[in-house]
């Protein structure tokens, strides 16, 4: 049994947030790779970085990429994006998955995917 | 007796040893350099608000994320994201990276590192050739220019 699984999630809001509301809890995001080009119709509302906090270094459990991609996905609805562009920052001293997502809000009638 | 009070005094030791990266690096802040061609733009720092004109040296919390925007009249704008990855001064000595010595680091910072600690970044001119403006930053030239009016 280890310890407790301790992620550190920062979200940086950009000005061009500002007026902008948060979406519903459980809103849907799209994640796409970070290196994709987002349509031109979307604005970087701000950033997210999940990482290990620490006590993450003695166990795996629960610092997979599915808990960071729903922490990404939980930011993105609080700052009122609907895309996340994500980079997996690799890491030798820790087993979690840490990652940086750009957070976009995309105009609704141009949500295809990014070209 | 003696024997116990040896074993006691290594095991604190060996619970504290690992707050090394805490001595190490001291106020769990980080300078870091940034420099722009041409010289002269304003880069503001997120979330900490911070505003400077490059070149410059940031000092900035090792336990933050940082987004640093660049700008320059006439040029497109640029981002810098600043990582905050896991100091390797924070498992030394490895075998006693168990103690409150990393609980310490981690609530001081100085546990982190950002990277990059050092950049340069080029600035292109809004009416480039190769490159256009994004939203965060310029990108290969897809949109062509304007045609020039002929004299």
């Amino acid at each position: 049994m280890g310890l407790a699984c301790a992620l550190d999630v920062q979200t940086i809001r950009y000005p061009e947030a500002a007026g902008v509301t948060a979406r519903p809890e459980g809103c849907e995001v799209r994640v796409v790779d970070w290196y994709r080009v987002p349509p031109a119709s979307c604005v970087d509302l701000g950033d997210v970085y999940v990482g290990d906090r620490g006590a993450a270094a003695f166990s795996s459990g629960g610092c997979g990429r599915e808990r960071v991609e729903r922490e990404i996905r939980v930011a993105a609805c609080q700052l009122g994006a609907d895309l996340a562009m994500v980079r997996h920052l690799r890491e030798l001293r820790t087993s979690c998955y840490q990652a940086r997502a750009r957070l976009l809000r995309c105009n609704a009638a141009e949500e295809s995917a990014p070209r | 007796m003696i024997g116990l009070r040896a074993l006691a005094s290594a095991a604190a030791l060996a619970a504290v040893l690992p707050a090394c990266a805490t001595f190490q690096y001291g106020s769990g802040k980080q300078t870091v350099r940034i420099t722009t061609r041409p010289p002269g733009a304003k880069a503001f720092v997120m979330p900490d608000e911070l505003s400077v004109e490059t070149p410059a040296n940031l000092v900035l919390e090792r336990r933050l994320a940082h987004t640093v925007r660049i700008e320059l009249e006439g040029y497109c704008r640029e981002t810098v994201y600043l990582d905050r990855l896991i100091s390797i001064a924070r498992d030394t000595p490895v075998p006693f990276g168990l103690g409150i010595g990393m609980w310490i680091d981690a609530r001081t910072g100085a546990a982190y590192r950002l990277r990059p600690d050092r950049f340069e970044i080029v600035l292109w001119p809004e009416d480039s050739l190769d490159r256009e403006c994004g939203p965060v930053g310029s990108m290969p030239r897809k949109t062509p220019l304007p045609a020039i009016e002929p004299l």
